[in-house]
């Protein structure tokens, strides 16, 4: 189920927080709280005021000063949220090995802060807490607590009152390790005081980043809450504006400043609640409907977690809309049935990959190359694929990265030259294929593609039938090895191994059926 | 192998310095020829106190015994005394503030120690002498460089275990002291602060370092310790006063070096007038230039060192011209300065010290302790503006003993003239005192700030002497403190110490982009400085290399650049205007007999200085020609500053000058009175301006002076000397201080010149319309000639 497309859609977050956009003052009004103008002008409480911000506000005083204004209020879970086991995140939490016992140990925790930098005049002006509790009728529901720092004199007093609401959990945060957490400690050792430390903590970014970054580019918390939780915050001011809206309350001593303050965290804590869900549901049981790029990011971060990505895998394969896509998906899959030792059923998606792949990966080659090499020892298609990954990696290597990519080809060349020796040694130099056959291109189409057309023509690269023997086609063993050659030749060397692989393929694998549940490539057709 | 390739060189340096001795060109230039015996060293008993390991660990790195400075620095710092050592370059200081340290170390492992270095490649230098000491010693713990180089991934290690963090003032400023929470163990257990190269906190930098010192003090009473203060500077007349400024706190001087000295000839060398008439001598850079490439094609490792970068360029073009054209196999020489990129600095500096590199031609950058091996001559371009710095150049030469040869080569500049014609004077004279302002209402706000970001200010805390109150108040009702709880708190959305530079008052620079091939970063300029030298025209000099600047983007602060091959270079001029704003004393400048019209007026204050590139020259290399010229379109930059002045009374008879008071050099239609008094203070003002660095420890370039003839201001003839440094550090007030000694030798040098009508050692060379100028200065300043002795 996607909570883009489909399913009962969201409630509207931001209507449920509408009341504080109602409140607030449209223009600068002159303060109505306190006594007297002067900057150390104690702040009085002024009920009426906070009360407009939520339904339930109490005054916390520590030695006779207000240490915090604590805002609360019960909101019943939105349905469509989706539900995950929490405690699947456990590999995730740090200290690594804390067992969570179970989703009521969660809590979700956000700052917001003075300045938008760090440093020890950097303060939180408001911490946000969700918590998930039981609620009426044995449903969940959420608690929201709101701590705001009346003054900039009162940290130490903030800081206990905030840890109360705190204590032994799984302090669940969007870039709490380098930011909220790291702030906290800060303003305890500036205080002076012992900092309430979590169970454990949660950093949901680096797992939403392996999510959803190569397809989003951005994983803030509001870019993620529309595009992942489907919900959009219009009225959201973002982070950046929250030091101005608490400057602002200081000069006036108006509460109302900071609605939009108390509004952006408790979206912030509801999407990041949200987010902790779906990271967990979908680690618990892989979505089919995912994209596949998300779904490659769902297989990596199982993988992390020491569970199995091919149900990842399999969604993602499934997902693919396009060839690079499907290749994208068999080689990772490929390296995933590797590094379980299942080599057959990996060269099988190596294949796959090679195949269906726009532009193969070098690496895939490789991998195909040393299964051949070593466990299939067929050294001609060994070599073949080594040729193919030296004249891929030769003519496309990123910019940037020569000195890798020259460190490389000198491997892969040894790998080559090798191979070269051992056939040499087996038996005589095999003759060549009649031109036409097996996939090598015509000379002439080969000598109008020039590098740039290479991607268009390949576009259209479609595998030979399976069915050639074994020997048939020669590897030209000259090609992409003897210094630098021209694109042109590089060319042919690369699209020479189409044909030459295709006419090995089904005597090897191809009486298999692809285990990958899809239909085999020439069907595909 | 490498002590042979040593000993020979050894030899060319005493075979050079024969042949220089019976070359009669050489003989006419120099002036004096001083020769120093070397001096025996006087060595001290180990400290009974000293851990077994640590003086095991010297042992064994051939350190038998220590010097006698080295006991006394050991005695102070084991008595919980703040200590500042002042020994020449290479008398073992650091060995001297690294030992106190390694031994609180040995006594409990969980002592940290802050070392500040003023530059990065120090810190990397002194890095791996201490790790070396460590492992000598056995001790565990582990020394680390945070700087702006210091990768984000060892950082936080760094701030949680880092045992000795060495850093240097700006990282300290911007990096640290802003974040102490993070640095909590360190601060909790900061028992040294060790600080190099003291010397070089003069001035408007060290204002500023005494207020990170400030701070960081500050900052370590919060978190519970009371740092020790380790110094070491170089040779200068006031160590105590400058360390007890910077540290505010009593500083014990340990002066006296116990290290021997290696023997050292000392060369003043004034280029032969090649017009005698007008004074002008053979460029300084050309005489330089013959020196070392005389020395380099004779293998000794010299060091040139040139008072600006655009010489530095220069210099090191002509040395390599030279050498290629002497044929053979031309020695390899780098060039060396600000403004060049890390990398290229860290590859001179290793080619040096592996004797890859035979030369360097170096700004002052090179004056600090940058390890770069043992080199035997030192060639100087120029006079580099205060004794200190003359012996801490020529301390370059003859690091590892052997005979060391240091040249001062004069050019045309008063001082220069001034040194190179008064040798003993030089000689006897101690090194000039450095002097800071701490308390300069800018820097210290801009401190105030920073302090109050790190920790809430009480009112009546003391920052520095005393309360800082009115500041706090002030930055109260600006808004960016709040007073809560009786505190005061930072309350404004910025990071304060991105806001203060400590190198200068205005931080910012322009990148300058080469554009010949792919884009690339080619170095950097500061902002103020780029209208003169990366304006659309210029050509910019890197490592010798011409670069012509196609495009100058103020408003991004991006030169655009590319390769060229022509035969000038470019000169820009820079006009300056100035207005006062505020007078803060007056005074008389008595004189030591009455001149006519009575005495002269002084006073100092708070001025507007408007700057304002006009025109560039293109001058032809070697030949310094004028082949042409151009106009230069960029803003003005104007800033507040203070500037010392002088009114002199009216002389009988002299018109007023051109309604807007300021000083016309006098055209055709000016009368003679007017022209000669107008030449007169121009004169008077260059002397002045030339003479002053001797009184105040700054650079020449520190001071600006302009000649009113009738100041729109005092409405008298005005000279003024201000403060290149916007809000100025307190030159002006001292000059008000000093100003009769000043006067006194102003007068001296003109009245003792013996040009004919002024020349560039006194009043300046003679301009076409004012030949009247030396006549003029003369009667000037005549009322004070003889001053100095009264004084």
């Amino acid at each position: 189920m996607s909570l883009r497309a489909e399913g009962p859609p969201l409630p509207d977050l931001p209507a449920r927080f509408g009341a504080f956009r109602r409140h607030a003052p449209a223009t600068p009004e002159p303060a109505p709280l306190g006594a007297g103008g002067g900057a150390s002008r104690q702040l009085a409480p002024a009920e009426g005021a906070w009360a407009e911000l939520a339904a339930e506000a109490s005054f916390l005083y520590r030695d006779g000063v207000l240490a915090s204004v604590r805002l609360a209020r019960r909101i019943p879970r939105p349905p469509g949220l989706p539900v995950g086991p929490l405690p699947a995140l456990a590999p995730a939490l740090r200290p690594a090995g804390v067992r969570p016992p179970g989703a009521s140990a969660f809590l979700w925790f956000d700052l917001e802060t003075t300045g938008l930098g760090a440093g020890a005049g950097v303060k939180a002006f408001l911490a946000g807490v969700l918590r998930e509790e039981p609620g009426p009728g044995g449903g969940r529901e959420l608690v929201l607590i709101q701590h705001v720092l009346p003054d900039l004199d009162r940290v130490p007093g903030f800081l206990s009152e905030v840890g109360r609401d705190l204590g032994e959990a799984v302090w669940v945060t969007h870039n709490g390790r380098a930011f909220d957490l790291a702030l906290w400690v800060d303003m305890h050792v500036l205080a002076g005081l012992r900092p309430s430390a979590p169970l454990a903590d949660l950093d949901l970014l680096p797992l939403v980043r392996s999510l959803w970054r190569e397809r989003l580019g951005s994983v803030t918390l509001s870019r993620l809450a529309r595009e992942v939780l489907g919900f959009d915050r219009p009225g959201d001011p973002g982070g950046g504006a929250m030091p101005e809206t608490y400057l602002a309350y200081l000069a006036s001593g108006d509460p109302r400043w900071l609605a939009p303050a108390l509004e952006h965290n408790a979206e912030d804590l509801l999407a990041l609640y949200g987010l902790t869900h779906q990271v967990a549901q979908a680690l618990e049981r892989p979505p089919t409907d995912w994209p596949t790029a998300d779904l490659l990011g769902l297989a990596r971060l199982r993988s992390r977690f020491g569970r199995s990505p091919e149900p990842a895998l399999a969604a993602a394969l499934g997902a693919a809309r396009s060839p690079g896509e499907r290749a994208r998906a068999l080689s990772a899959w490929g390296r995933a049935l590797k590094r379980r030792g299942d080599y057959d059923e990996a060269a099988l998606r190596f294949e796959g990959a090679v195949r269906e792949a726009p532009l193969p990966s070098p690496e895939d080659l490789l991998e195909l190359a040393k299964h051949y090499e070593h466990r299939a020892r067929d050294l001609p298609r060994a070599l073949a694929a080594t040729e193919r990954a030296i004249g891929v990696l030769r003519v496309f290597a990123a910019p940037g990265r020569a000195e890798a990519a020259r460190r490389r080809l000198e491997a892969w060349d040894r790998r080559r030259r090798r191979l070269i020796r051992r056939i040499g040694r087996l038996r005589p130099r095999p003759q060549p294929l009649p031109s036409g056959e097996g996939g090598r291109p015509r000379p002439e189409e080969a000598q109008d593609a020039a590098p740039g057309d290479r991607l268009a023509r390949d576009e259209r690269h479609v595998p030979e039938p399976l069915g050639a023997r074994p020997g048939d086609e020669p590897p030209e063993v000259g090609a992409g090895c003897h210094g630098r050659l021209d694109a042109r030749r590089e060319l042919e060397a690369h699209a020479h191994l189409g044909g030459f692989e295709a006419a090995h393929g089904q005597a090897q694998v191809g009486s298999r059926p692809h285990r990958d549940g899809r239909p085999r490539p020439a069907d595909d057709r | 192998m490498f002590r042979s390739r040593e000993r020979v060189v050894g030899l060319n340096l005493a075979q050079v310095l024969e042949a220089m001795a019976g070359d009669p060109a050489l003989g006419e230039r120099i002036v004096r020829w001083e020769r120093i015996p070397p001096r025996p060293g006087r060595p001290a008993p180990w400290p009974r106190d000293m851990d077994g390991r640590l003086r095991s660990a010297l042992e064994r790195s051939g350190i038998p015994f220590l010097w006698s400075h080295q006991a006394e620095a050991w005695r102070a710092a084991r008595s919980g005394r703040h200590v500042v050592v002042v020994t020449p370059t290479a008398s073992g200081k650091s060995l001297a503030y690294n030992l106190p340290v390694l031994q609180a170390l040995c006594e409990d492992p969980e002592a940290r120690a802050l070392y500040v270095f003023p530059t990065k490649a120090l810190a990397r230098d002194q890095q791996a002498a201490l790790a070396g000491w460590l492992e000598a010693a056995g001790l565990a713990a582990r020394v680390h460089v945070y700087d702006g180089d210091t990768p984000p991934e060892e950082r936080t290690t760094i701030r949680r275990t880092g045992q000795i963090v060495i850093t240097n003032p700006d990282m300290l400023h911007s990096g640290i002291l802003p974040h102490h929470p993070r640095w909590a163990r360190l601060f909790a257990n900061l028992r040294f602060v060790v600080l190099d190269e003291l010397h070089g906190y003069s001035g408007v930098f060290g204002s500023h370092v005494a207020n990170v010192l400030r701070r960081l003090f500050r900052v370590a009473r919060f978190h519970g310790s009371d740092p020790l203060v380790l110094a070491a500077s170089a040779t200068i007349a006031n160590p105590k006063e400058l360390a007890e400024a910077l540290v505010g706190a009593p500083v014990e001087a340990v002066t006296e070096s116990g290290a021997p000295e290696p023997e050292r000839h000392l060369l003043f060398c004034n280029p032969p007038l090649v017009n005698p008439r007008l004074g002008i001598r053979r460029g300084v850079l050309h005489e330089a230039r013959d020196f070392a490439v005389r020395l380099l094609r004779n293998g000794v490792a010299t060091i040139v060192f040139a008072r600006s970068r655009l010489h530095v360029e220069l210099l090191l073009a002509y040395i390599r011209e030279a050498l290629a054209a002497a044929g053979e196999r031309a020695p390899l020489v780098h060039g060396y300065r600000g403004g060049y990129l890390p990398e290229e600095r860290r590859r001179a500096e290793r080619d040096l010290r592996s004797g890859r590199a035979l030369g360097v031609v170096s700004t002052n950058a090179l004056e600090l302790g940058v390890d770069i091996g043992s080199l035997e001559a030192a060639v100087l371009a120029g006079y580099p503006g205060s004794v200190a710095s003359t012996w801490q150049e020529w301390g370059r030469a003859g690091r590892r003993g052997g005979p060391a040869l240091a040249v001062l080569v004069a050019s045309s500049a008063p001082l220069d003239q001034f040194i190179v014609t008064h040798p003993d004077f030089f000689l006897a004279e101690p090194p000039e005192a450095a002097r800071v302002s701490p308390d300069n209402l800018q820097i210290l706000v801009s401190h105030v700030k920073c302090a109050a970001f790190e920790l809430p200010f009480a009112r009546g805390e003391p920052f520095g002497p005393g309360p800082v109150d009115e500041i706090l108040d002030f930055l109260a009702g600006a808004g960016v403190l709040r007073e809560a709880g009786g505190r005061f708190h930072w309350s404004a959305e910025s990071f304060p110490a991105n806001d203060v530079s400590l190198r200068s008052a205005d931080g910012e620079n322009v990148v300058i982009v080469d554009e010949t091939a792919a884009p690339k970063v080619l170095g950097e300029v500061a902002r103020r400085s780029a209208p003169l030298f990366v304006h659309e025209g210029a050509i910019y000099l890197h490592e010798g290399r011409q670069y012509e600047v196609r495009r100058l983007d103020f408003a991004e602060r991006k030169a655009y650049v590319r390769a060229v091959a022509v035969d000038y270079y470019t000169d820009a001029e820079l006009a300056v205007d100035l207005r006062v704003l505020d007078v803060a004393v007056e005074a008389e400048a008595r004189p030591r007999r009455p001149g006519p019209g009575g005495p002269a007026g002084a006073a100092w204050g708070e001025v507007a200085i408007t700057e304002r590139a006009t025109v560039y020259k293109k001058v032809r290399l070697h030949t310094h020609e004028n082949v042409g010229w151009g106009r230069i379109e960029l803003p003005e930059d104007t800033y507040h500053t203070t500037a010392f002045w002088l009114t002199f009374p009216k002389p009988g008879g002299a018109p007023d000058a051109a309604p807007d008071g300021r000083l016309r050099l006098p055209g055709r239609g000016g009368r003679d009175g007017e022209e000669a008094l107008a030449a007169g203070l121009v004169g008077v003002a260059y002397a002045l301006r030339g003479l002053a660095p001797l009184h105040l420890l700054c650079a020449p370039h520190d001071l600006g002076a302009a000649a009113q003839v009738r100041s729109p201001f005092t409405g008298q003839p005005t000279v003024f000397l201000y403060e290149t440094v916007p809000g100025g550090v307190g030159f002006a007030e001292k000059l008000f201080h000093a100003r009769e000694l000043v006067l006194a030798d102003a007068a001296e040098l003109v009245w003792s010149c013996a040009c004919e009508a002024g020349c560039p050692a006194c009043v300046g060379p003679p301009s076409p319309e004012g030949a009247e100028g030396k006549r003029a200065a003369r009667a000037i300043l005549r009322p004070w000639l003889g001053g100095r002795e009264s004084a």
